[in-house]
């Protein structure tokens, strides 16, 4: 495991990144407003890439560097203002009504989802002493805290961010676990982003347009 | 024999690349001769591999017999869909006029209408497809494998969305979004591995299969026990196991028939793949409890609500659809019996699966063709009106069902005697009922459909029939219809003929393969399902 070690500076900066993550992700999934939510995620990802841009500094990676000003460009800057502009602002899309729970009770879903992701991965078991024993419990929860929003929103958009939210918490993990990995970060993250443009495209123009108006709710044509 | 793997990697790209830029006519030979001649030449690799274990290409590519299995069974569904594709894309002959109502969501191919355009995007599609699943399984290397996964999702998602009807954008959004939520679990499961890795090769080194199933023993358990289960859950969404099948019968049913059976026959079987392949390292590491108990969880799961699903199916894509899930389920319960056979058997279950699955969309899309429905209460004998596609149609669903001589039928009772010489009794039992629930379920419908007489000319005199077919209706296919009545009677009635050779041509050939693979498996490829099996075992 070629993790960073709790107790140097990157280790600390890394740890309260991950929760500053965990929160925002808690974040999203408890607010109602588009704006918020979609803010919230810009932030989770900038602090993402902070994150990314500590562990690069500390073994001193060209690769993971270019990945921290990516994650920035792409999830933090793009991604957030071109749904605001495109989707809120021309769909007027203020308030997602279409929940399939309450919001309290998907918070407290996501504790659960939180709480059993630290018993899942036995923290006990795992190496002291290193950043990623508290780190990975908690890529893992965001992982399941962006499946929850996904399953909560009804809203395409608010979906498709839910998605990027579990990429985050892959990436954030991915970073902890596996930072001289020499292949992934560039090919993993490449094809994750080239997904999440694909989705924006597919989304915003085109074969959904007429999904970007509906709520998923509505689309209920195909069951059993 | 490594220059045969560099002419498959290159070949299907190169291929969907020409196809993006030139007319339907060249892009059809195009994909043509490069699906064909990735199953030619991943054939010509069987005794190769069967004799000496593995053709390798640098780091880069492996072919290994387990790999050669799936590399089998993938490039066999390419080169059979973009046969039938030929004929897809071709004009309907003999049919009557197609629906054309308003609101009516009918499938039907493009037919003549289609324009150059969409022809070479759905080549191009075609191609990139099958040459991505080839790279997946052929890569020696678990990053290189997800990656090529990736592709098939971000490729079929466009093949399912690209008729352009809303369900088609619904089925292609609904998919991309799991199995994009699928991968990112794989992604994580694939750090995870890299880490416990970390733990004997160092802080740098490749995710090559020869090395990390060498180092596999001293790994750390507990890494490879959560990347072990996020694997199987991860690839497991592609797949189409249990809690996250859900996307599956909706991209099966609204994707073009020859995409559905890339993505049945083929794309199942390679995500099952790249479960083995976590499933090797596992068993290294853990010994063979764990894996095998995961597999039979999510195995026994699918089966189960999978044969119960398939018998209330009335769309005829989408009954094949929960067919797939069943499948999968029994591969799933197969790899999770110790014994050799059942291991054997599920090797073999694969092949026979992508022929049977392959064969009987083709048949759902000869007949939706001709009927311009896809709803089997509309269709009645179809094997009257279709004299060939029609009974092989039938045979193809008895194939499904597990019965002989077909292939199916062998490598299920491999599999099940496996299971009962290994112990799984329970599980055993468990698979020979459920399999049974899901043979009545898709024998009753589909023969049903296929084999009542046709309709008389005068809708009213039929009793029966549709009373039932109403409340199962799906929404938007022609609701206000009368009772019985073809889509399109009132235009006339479509005629007794095949809508396309090429059709009849793709069925036949995956009914000679099932024959094959039924009555007698040739030397070679028996010896390399021994091979591939022993593959699956931690030598002792």
């Amino acid at each position: 495991m070629q993790s960073l070690a709790t107790s140097s500076i990157e280790g600390t900066l890394l740890s309260l990144s991950a929760v500053a993550i965990l929160l925002a992700a808690f974040a999203c999934l408890g607010s109602k407003l588009f704006n918020r939510y979609v803010a919230y995620y810009g932030f989770q990802s900038v602090v993402l890439s902070f994150a990314t841009a500590v562990v690069a500094y500390h073994f001193r990676s060209a690769e993971l560097w270019v990945l921290a000003g990516l994650t920035l460009a792409i999830k933090g800057v793009a991604i957030p203002t071109v749904t605001r502009r495109l989707v809120i602002r021309r769909l007027d899309l203020r308030r997602d009504v279409a929940l399939s729970t309450g919001l309290s009770t998907s918070l407290i879903i996501g504790a659960l989802l939180s709480a059993f992701a630290y018993l899942a991965i036995k923290t006990q078991d795992l190496p002291h002493g290193l950043v990623a024993t508290s780190v990975v419990p908690i890529s893992i929860a965001v992982v399941l805290l962006g499946a929850l929003a996904m399953a909560v929103h009804r809203h395409t958009l608010a979906q498709l961010i839910g998605w990027l939210i579990t990429e985050n918490g892959v990436i954030l993990a991915a970073i902890t676990l596996a930072a001289t990995f020499p292949f992934i970060v560039e090919a993993g993250i490449f094809l994750d982003l080239v997904a999440a443009v694909l989705m924006m495209v597919v989304f915003v123009s085109g074969i959904t347009r007429e999904l970007a108006r509906a709520t998923s709710a509505e689309l209920r044509q195909l069951q059993g | 024999m490594g220059a045969v793997l560099v002419a498959i990697a290159l070949g299907g790209l190169v291929a969907g690349a020409a196809c993006w830029w030139s007319g339907a006519r060249l892009a059809k030979v195009l994909s043509a001769v490069a699906s064909v001649g990735t199953f030619a030449l991943a054939l010509s690799l069987v005794p190769a591999v069967a004799a000496h274990g593995k053709v390798t290409v640098g780091g880069l590519f492996r072919v290994d017999p387990l790999a050669l299995v799936f590399l089998l069974a993938a490039s066999f569904v390419y080169a059979a869909s973009t046969i039938f594709s030929l004929g897809y894309l071709g004009p309907v002959k003999g049919a009557g006029a197609v629906a054309e109502e308003e609101g009516a969501s009918v499938h039907v191919a493009p037919g003549a209408a289609a324009s150059r355009r969409y022809s070479s995007r759905f080549f191009a599609g075609l191609n990139l497809f099958g040459w991505a699943m080839a790279v997946a399984v052929m890569a020696d290397n678990l990053a290189l494998l997800w990656v090529a996964i990736e592709v098939t999702t971000i490729v079929s998602a466009l093949l399912v969305a690209i008729d352009g009807t809303d369900e088609a954008a619904e089925a292609s959004w609904k998919y991309v979004l799991l199995a994009s939520l699928g991968l990112g679990i794989a992604l994580f499961a694939t750090i995870l591995v890299y880490d416990a890795g970390s733990a004997v090769f160092g802080p740098v080194y490749s995710l090559s299969y020869t090395k990390l199933l060498t180092g596999a023993a001293h790994f750390p358990a507990t890494v490879v026990r959560l990347s072990y289960v996020l694997a199987v859950l991860g690839f497991g969404t592609k797949m189409g196991l249990f809690p996250v099948h859900t996307w599956l019968p909706d991209a099966h049913s609204e994707a073009p028939t020859p995409v559905s059976a890339m993505l049945s026959g083929a794309l199942l079987a390679v995500c099952f793949y790249a479960i083995l392949r976590y499933f090797q390292i596992a068993e290294r590491t853990l010994g063979p409890g764990f894996p095998r108990k995961v597999l039979l969880g999510f195995g026994v799961a699918s089966l189960l609500l999978a044969a119960f699903s398939l018998l209330a199916q009335r769309d005829v894509k989408r009954m094949f659809a929960y067919s797939s899930v069943e499948h999968m389920g029994v591969l799933a319960i197969g790899a999770s019996f110790a014994a050799p056979i059942a291991l054997v058997g599920v090797l073999l279950h694969v092949l026979s699966h992508a022929a049977a699955k392959a064969t009987a969309f083709f048949g759902a899309g000869s007949v939706l063709r001709k009927y311009a429905t896809k709803d089997l209460a509309r269709v009645k004998g179809a094997v009257g009106l279709l004299p060939l596609s029609g009974p092989m149609l039938v045979l193809a669903v008895l194939a499904l069902s597990a019965l002989p001589p077909f292939g199916i039928f062998r490598s299920e009772l491999l599999i099940v005697a496996g299971g009962l010489s290994s112990g799984g009794d329970v599980a055993g039992a468990v698979l020979i009922v459920l399999v049974t629930v899901a043979f009545l379920g898709i024998t009753w419908i589909s023969v049903h459909a296929m084999l009542t007489p046709s309709p008389a000319p005068e809708p009213a005199h039929l009793p029966g029939a549709l009373p039932r077919a109403l409340p199962g209706t799906p929404p938007g296919t022609l609701p206000g219809a009368p009772p019985g009545a073809l889509p399109h009677t009132p235009a006339g009635a479509p005629v007794r003929g095949e809508t396309s050779r090429w059709i009849v041509l793709s069925m036949a050939v995956g009914l000679v393969a099932l024959v094959i693979l039924g009555v007698h498996v040739p030397g070679d490829l028996s010896q390399l399902l021994t091979r591939a099996a022993a593959e699956l075992r931690v030598p002792r």
